[in-house]
Formats: C-alpha cells, sequence, structure tokens
C-alpha cells in the first residue's frame, strides 16, 4: 500500500506534464482525397473520434490520409471543429454560428453528414441529421421524393398496405 | 439489425463508413426487395435523373445515419410520410418510431399490423369508441386478444391505458412484467370494488414500475395506499407518483393517506398530490405532516402540493383584499424545516389556499438549503418579498430561479416585482395569478429588467392588469415572447387610461411611450402560443382591433377558456363572439375552445326554449374563416352538468372548417350530427371525449353509441385521406 501511493505521488505530476505537452502539441497534417495537404492544431482535429483513436495509437506522425472527405468537406468540417474548440464560448453565439453554418444545400449537407460519420464527430453528425430531420417535417412523401432525390420503389399494393398501417397512429 | 450494425462499427473502427452500408445494404435487398418487372425501376430510375441531374442521392446515406436521422422525427405525420417514401426508408422509419398513440375501433383489434416492433411508448387510452372497456372479459378471447396486443407492440415499458374497471391490467399487466412507466385514465365510476383492488394487477405483475400517474384515474383516495402496502418491492421501486385530483373540485388526499403513500415509497424523487390545507377539515395538511413526508422521502427533487379548492375558487371576488379567510396552519419554522429536509429539491409547488404569513424569512432559508431549485410556485403566501427599498430579501434571494409561479400574494407590490427582477436574472417563465396590488408601472419595469430571458408570461385575474395594461407592461419582451397568457377585460380600458395618467404624474413614466395609439404597427415576432380568458358574453374583437396584438406572424396555437355566471345575464341580441377576427394571424392552426366552465347557461335561454343550441351558435360563428387544422371543443354547459352534447349549430358551424385534421369534442354527439363532419374533406382525427367526472355510463338517448360511433368511423376511414 505504502509502494502504492509513493508511485502515484510521482506519478502525478509527470503525468501532468505529459499531457501539457500534449495539449501544447504540434500540427497534425490531414490529407484530403484530392490531395489537398491541411495543417491544424490537435485539439482542433482530435473532436473527431476517428483521429483521436488514430493519435492515441501514435500513427500519426506523417501525413493522416483521410480518402473518404474532398478539400472542401474537410475545410467545412475543420472550421467546425475551431469553433468548437472552446467549450466555454457563449452558447448563444455558438448556436447562432451553428446555425449559420448548417444553411448549406443538400450536396453539402450529405457530404457532410458522410464525412462527420466517418469522422466520427457526435455534434456536427447530430447537428447535421438534425437540420434533414426538420427539411422532412411537415413534407408529402412526393416532396421528399422529389427534394431528396428518392426513387418510388412501393407496388401501388404495398403503398395501400403502409397507407392502412398508418392509421393506426393518432397524430398527436 | 441495426445492432449488429453498430456492433460491426465498433469492431472495425478503421475500416471506413463506406464500407458497411454496403454490406447491410444487401442484407436489406436480399430479404426485403419485392419482385418487380425489371425495365419497369430502370426506366423511373433514369426519368427522376433526367429530371434532376447534379442531384445527391439520399438514398445512398449509410443507413446508420439515416436512423439517426429519422430517430430526430417525432412527429407523427412526417412518420407517415417517410414510410410511405421508399421501402428502405419504410423500414428504418419502423425500426426508429418509439413511441405510438394507437388509432382505431376496439372491434378492429384483431387486425393489428406487427410492424411497430420497436414501440417503447404505447398509448392504449385513446382508442374509440372512447372509454369503453378495451376488451369484451365474458368471451374466452379476451386473453388471446390481450396477447395479440403483446405480440404487436413486445418492447413496450411505458404504458397509458384507459382502465374502465380492473379487468383490463388484469390482463394487460402480465403482458409487458417489463413496464416502468405507466399512466392510468378513468373518468367513469369506479366499481364497487374492495379499496385499492384496481392498482393490484399492476403491482403483482410489473415489478420494476418506476413511475405511476394516476391524475386522470378516477378513484378514492383510500385506493392507494392498501395497495402499496400490499406490495411494497414495488412501492419501493416508484420514484415519480402523480396523484393530482383533476376530476373533482372538492376532493383531496388526507393527511394519514399522503404519509402512509410516501412511507411505501422512500424512493420518491417526483411526487405531485391534491391535498386538504384547511384546518377545518378532517385529515388536513399541516405543520406535522409536512415535516414527516419530507422525513419520509428525503430524496424528492419535485413536490408538488396542490389544495382541492385551488382550481374551484380561481376567480375569487376582485375587490376584496386578497387574504383568504382562514389561515393555514404553517409556521415559519415548518417552512424552514422541509427546506432543510429536502436538499435536493428543483421543483417546488405549494399553492395552498390559505394564509400563509411573513414567509419572507422562509424563502431566504429555500434559497441556501435547496441550490438546485429553478421553479417555484407558491399559492396565497404573503409577504414573500419587502420590496427594492431595503436590500435584497425574502423570494428575491432565489436568484437560481427560472421559473416562478405567484398566486394570491396579497401584499406582491410593484417594489416587491421589481426586486424579484433584480434578484432573478434568469428568470424564462413568470406566472402571477390574482396579486392585486401590482399595476403596469411596476411589471413595465420588471419585464425591462428581465428582457434578454423572459419568454413566457401568464398574467391572471390581476385586478390593475387587464388586456390593455397587460400588453404595455410586456412591451419591453414583445419582440421575444413566446407563450402569453392574458385576461380579456375590456370593459375598463377607457377608465383605466384616465387612471394612469394621474398615476404617471407621480411616477416617471415617459408620456408619449404610454399614450401613443400606434400598437397597430407593434410586431410580436416569436409569440407562438396564446391563451386567453374570457368573461361569458363578452367579444373576442377587441383582441385585434383595440389592444394591440393584432400582429404575431408566427402565432400557431390559441386557448381561449370562458368563465364567468351568466345567471344575471339576459340573452341580448348579441350576433357572435367574433371569432373570424382571429383571421389575422396567418399560421394559426390549432385551437383549444373551452366553453364548460360557466354557471347558469341554461337559465339564459328564451322563455321557452330549453336548448343551449344559441349560445354554441354564438361561439362558434365563424370558426369556418380559420384555417384551423386542430380544433378541441368544449361545448357550452354548466360545470355541473355531465351530460355536454354537441348541439345541431355547432356541428353545422364546425363542417364549415374546410382545412380541419383533428377534431376532439369533449362531450357527446348524435351520429346524424357527426355525419355533417364527413364534409370537411381533410378530417382523419375525430373523437367524442366525455373526459369529465363522472362520464355518462349508458344514456342511451343521446350518447353516441358504440354501434353509432363504429358506423362514424367507417364512413370517415373509407375515404381517402391526404398525407
Amino acid at each position: 500500500a505504502i509502494q502504492s501511493s509513493r508511485f502515484s505521488c510521482v506519478g502525478f505530476p509527470l503525468a501532468y506534464i505529459f499531457l501539457a505537452c500534449k495539449k501544447k502539441s504540434m500540427a497534425l497534417k490531414l490529407k484530403s482525397s484530392d490531395n489537398k495537404i491541411f495543417e491544424v492544431e490537435e485539439l482542433v482535429a482530435v473532436q473527431s473520434e476517428t483521429i483521436k483513436s488514430l493519435v492515441e495509437d501514435g500513427c500519426a506522425n506523417n501525413v493522416i490520409p483521410l480518402p473518404n472527405v474532398d478539400s472542401k468537406t474537410l475545410e467545412l468540417v475543420l472550421d467546425w471543429c475551431k469553433n468548437h474548440v472552446d467549450v466555454k464560448l457563449d452558447e448563444e453565439k455558438l448556436k447562432e454560428y451553428e446555425d449559420k453554418f448548417i444553411e448549406v444545400d443538400l450536396a453539402v449537407l450529405y457530404d457532410l453528414l458522410m464525412a462527420a460519420n466517418y469522422l466520427n464527430i457526435k455534434d456536427l453528425l447530430n447537428r447535421a441529421s438534425q437540420k434533414v430531420a426538420d427539411m422532412l417535417k411537415g413534407k408529402k412523401p412526393e416532396q421528399i421524393r422529389e427534394t431528396f432525390n428518392i426513387v418510388n420503389d412501393f407496388s401501388p399494393e404495398e403503398e395501400e398496405e403502409i397507407r392502412k398501417e398508418n392509421l393506426w397512429a393518432f397524430e398527436e | 439489425m441495426v445492432e449488429s450494425f453498430l456492433f460491426i462499427r465498433k469492431t472495425l473502427p478503421f475500416v471506413g463508413t463506406t464500407y458497411f452500408p454496403t454490406v447491410y445494404k444487401t442484407i436489406v435487398e436480399v430479404s426485403f426487395t419485392i419482385p418487380k418487372p425489371f425495365f419497369f425501376s430502370l426506366t423511373s430510375k433514369v426519368h427522376v435523373k433526367m429530371a434532376a441531374p447534379n442531384h445527391v442521392h439520399f438514398h445512398d446515406l449509410p443507413d446508420l445515419i439515416l436512423f439517426n436521422i429519422f430517430s430526430l422525427v417525432t412527429d407523427t405525420r412526417t412518420r407517415n410520410a417517410i414510410s410511405l417514401v421508399c421501402l428502405k426508408w419504410h423500414l428504418l422509419e419502423r425500426s426508429t418510431r418509439s413511441s405510438l398513440a394507437l388509432r382505431g375501433n376496439i372491434r378492429d383489434l384483431f387486425l393489428l399490423p406487427t410492424c411497430f416492433q420497436a414501440v417503447t411508448n404505447l398509448d392504449l387510452s385513446l382508442l374509440s369508441p372512447w372509454g369503453h372497456p378495451l376488451l369484451d372479459y365474458s368471451s374466452p378471447n379476451s386473453i388471446l386478444f390481450a396477447q395479440l396486443i403483446r405480440q404487436a407492440f413486445p418492447s413496450v415499458v411505458s404504458l397509458t391505458i384507459y382502465a374502465r374497471n380492473p379487468l383490463t391490467l388484469y390482463l394487460f399487466a402480465p403482458q409487458w412484467p417489463n413496464l416502468r412507466h405507466v399512466k392510468l385514465k378513468r373518468w367513469h365510476q369506479r366499481l364497487s370494488i374492495p379499496l385499492g383492488f384496481d392498482f393490484l394487477p399492476l403491482f403483482e405483475h410489473c415489478l420494476s414500475l418506476s413511475s405511476l400517474d394516476l391524475s386522470h384515474f378516477y378513484c378514492w383516495t383510500e385506493d392507494l395506499p392498501p395497495a402499496l402496502k400490499t406490495y411494497p418491492k414495488v412501492a419501493a421501486s416508484i420514484s415519480y407518483l402523480n396523484i393530482l385530483i383533476t376530476y373533482s373540485y372538492a376532493e383531496g388526499y388526507k393527511s394519514h393517506e399522503l404519509l402512509a403513500i410516501t412511507s411505501a415509497c422512500p424512493n420518491l424523487r417526483q411526487f405531485l398530490a391534491t391535498c386538504l390545507f384547511d384546518h377545518r377539515l378532517v385529515g388536513f395538511v399541516g405543520d406535522e405532516t409536512l415535516l414527516s413526508l419530507a422525513s419520509n422521502c428525503p430524496r424528492l427533487s419535485l413536490l408538488h402540493l396542490v389544495d382541492a379548492t385551488s382550481s374551484s375558487n380561481a376567480r375569487a371576488n376582485p375587490d376584496d383584499e386578497g387574504y383568504a379567510t382562514e389561515d393555514a396552519i404553517i409556521s415559519h419554522a415548518t417552512l424552514a424545516g422541509l427546506c432543510t429536509g429536502l436538499p435536493l429539491l428543483e421543483e417546488l409547488i405549494l399553492d395552498v389556499c390559505h394564509n400563509v404569513r411573513d414567509t419572507g424569512s422562509a424563502l431566504e432559508v429555500l434559497n441556501s438549503k435547496c441550490p438546485r431549485l429553478k421553479s417555484l410556485k407558491l399559492g396565497h403566501f404573503h409577504g414573500i418579498c419587502r420590496g427594492i427599498n431595503s436590500q435584497l430579501n425574502g423570494i428575491a434571494l432565489c436568484s437560481r430561479l427560472e421559473s416562478l409561479s405567484i398566486k394570491n400574494s396579497a401584499d406582491l407590490t410593484d417594489s416587491s416585482l421589481i426586486a424579484i427582477s433584480l434578484g432573478c436574472p434568469t428568470l424564462t417563465k413568470f406566472v402571477v395569478h390574482g396579486c392585486k396590488r401590482i399595476t403596469e408601472i411596476g411589471f413595465r419595469k420588471f419585464s425591462s429588467i428581465l428582457k434578454r430571458t423572459l419568454i413566457d408570461v401568464k398574467i391572471s385575474s390581476c385586478k390593475h392588469l387587464n388586456a390593455v395594461c397587460s400588453l404595455r407592461a410586456l412591451e419591453p419582451i414583445r419582440g421575444q415572447i413566446q407563450q402569453l397568457h392574458i385576461d380579456c377585460l375590456w370593459e375598463s380600458v377607457q377608465r383605466f387610461e384616465g387612471d394612469l395618467n394621474q398615476i404617471a404624474g407621480n411616477k416617471s413614466i415617459q408620456p408619449e411611450k404610454r399614450l401613443d395609439n400606434k400598437f397597430s404597427s407593434r410586431t410580436w415576432a416569436k409569440l407562438h402560443s396564446l391563451s386567453l380568458w374570457i368573461s361569458v358574453g363578452e367579444l373576442l374583437s377587441p383582441l385585434t382591433s383595440s389592444v394591440g396584438l393584432n400582429d404575431c406572424p408566427v402565432l400557431e396555437e390559441i386557448q381561449i377558456r370562458i368563465e364567468g355566471d351568466c345567471r344575471q345575464q339576459s340573452w341580448h341580441s348579441m350576433h357572435a363572439f367574433e371569432l373570424s377576427s382571429l383571421e389575422c394571424y396567418p399560421r394559426l392552426s390549432k385551437m383549444k375552445l373551452d366553453c364548460g366552465g360557466t354557471i347558469g347557461y341554461a337559465l339564459t335561454a328564451p322563455y321557452g326554449y330549453a336548448d343551449l343550441s344559441m349560445w354554441e351558435r354564438f361561439y362558434l360563428m365563424g370558426v369556418g374563416n380559420l384555417n384551423l387544422t386542430e380544433l378541441d371543443y368544449w361545448p357550452p354547459q354548466d360545470t355541473e352538468i355531465n351530460h355536454r352534447a354537441l348541439s345541431l349549430p355547432a356541428a353545422g358551424l364546425i363542417a364549415q372548417c374546410g382545412t380541419l385534421r383533428k377534431l376532439f369534442i369533449h362531450g357527446t354527439a348524435n351520429e346524424h350530427l357527426m355525419m355533417f363532419l364527413l364534409r370537411i374533406p381533410t378530417l382523419r382525427d375525430v373523437q367524442l371525449r366525455e373526459d369529465y367526472y363522472p362520464a355518462s355510463e349508458n344514456d342511451f338517448s343521446t350518447e353516441m353509441r358504440v354501434s353509432s360511433c363504429c358506423r362514424f368511423e367507417d364512413a370517415l376511414n373509407r375515404r381517402k385521406i391526404p398525407d
């Protein structure tokens, strides 16, 4: 018991210094699918769980290739991350920023969703999903298909069947 | 399927998202593709591509992302639309639908589809005919039916059910032994069965019950304690208990019953109850009860105690001083002890209806002992704040409050209001009722100090705050207020402006701001929900023509409650209530119109007429001009009368609402009158709810009988309803 306590006494400041060094640490290099290289602070990049685990495993010394994200999207994503580094930021301002950020056309929104999912950035994924959910709200099936460019693959009988199922729900 | 999908994602963190959609998609396609001519789908795809060449295909989004998106959609109508988009979306929509209020006729339950397997939150209380026993218990098939419902909804943990008799729970409780949240409903009379029998099947089978809501369930106050005593383990697992009484104006739980319940449920976190604070009654709640209650359930975060007479004497004589005739037996020491005993309190509601005097010091203790307190409602507490002359004191020290409701505080002055606004800078919601001494000047100051946070305000029954004064007082927060309640008191508008000139002479208010009549150009930019109280016989039109509430671009919901005593009024030649004046709100789509809170309608009927259809015509005239999609309607009937029926003019007028989708009538109607409603092309959900006690048992002369209800619904469902 004595040994372990001594160990922790020594260990604590060491770990602390180690962490502090790490926090200040160097910029990471991210390579997009079209071979553009982005230099960002580690604190910004590790909001992506995917990059974070790479860093933790020590695989982040060289350029990190992100073959599923193009440069245009990556730029947007990194902008989001930069604005979410400082947690103490004024909540109102952050909300304003998010609302403005997400006002994009459908193609960009699609790319953002894919990138956020691939890089595993929870708050971006949720915000973008919420945006899509809001776009769905109050639309008719035909309007949804038109907006999101989806093909109706139901037979008339199937469609009728689903309409019947839907009648079992009160709209409350 | 989604679980396994998530599992793949966890095990292969670096593979990248693009891989597994393909895997999942193949699964989906293998199991769900329905054979179809190949060329057909090909041509249709080509066609769409040509129409929108550069578009992204949301169809290609990984299912996990779609799953996330659909989980965020709560609105049933949108969900129904999503399910009709394509096969894949249909599947994902069903697997994310967690909440369902079942619509349909009890007779058709055997047709129940099994596609809603993911539902965890099920409401069975709205099946039609409303309020009827769910199953025919005499038939041997009833158990089979209960099992059928279980198979359709296997994962239910939260259930709302109309338990007209104990057999309902006897059959359903065993189906879902993992139920955690239960809400029972019943407006019909209690059967003559031994005490507590209504609850026994529930407690016997659902051992992990954590919340129980009986606020809309008619039973005796003696029923619950013995049932809890019989099943101490279940009682101990309950953390939320709601025994507010909404079905009667006189009853309340007695002191010893409250103590029996709280000692059986020591782990309560939230407790809501109606009780008696009047010391002249047997079983009143006073010092001792409050203290033992706190020691029985020390971990309460919500305590809500309301006096049984609270809702019936809502509007006392406006000219008395504001004190009740009797004092409650609640001392400062008790209040302080209560606060000390419940350190985790977040919300406290003590609506006493009898005077609790000089409470300032006790409220200071509340602030120091309950650091999490966010919401407070006090009824008949006097002396809560002495004003701004001295240091901040009393309630003004509770600086973390976000919601505050003050009811019938006789000595609350403008000065106290200002002190509160200075002391509670994070208030978002403020409700004031029956405070006779506050005026426009104080309230205006109050709202200008809190203009950064305040978004929800209710002002009712305050002598000096009629409609015009209330709205002027809210001028500083006009651009941000989202929810508002005011009293539609017009008649004193002229006189009051005169008074105000005198007051303004003494206090400093800029005259040009006060007197200008530019209200017409003032926008209430964020107001989306408006609630109004209006005295019986008054007209609605001044609301939009002369008090300055005509420009509300996002107002969606309006709630109108008509109250009063019309025994003295004679029926004069009033044309209409002028609902159509609400046309000026472009987004208005939902309305609750409650005409059921009056006394003496019947006596106003002209000589020789017994029916009240003229009142219905008066109130509903012009309803067709509003583009309503939802209407909740309580027909005009005296509060004491339990047979409330729709009349011919009402049916005709409602049938003119061409865009109506949901209609709930809180009463009964004849079949032929209901058939009028089929003229509305968009109508989808219609229900007659007798949600008042006691609901008619078997009134065959007028009640919508089971067979007529079925006929009406068949006719309704036969039509093609637009999505």
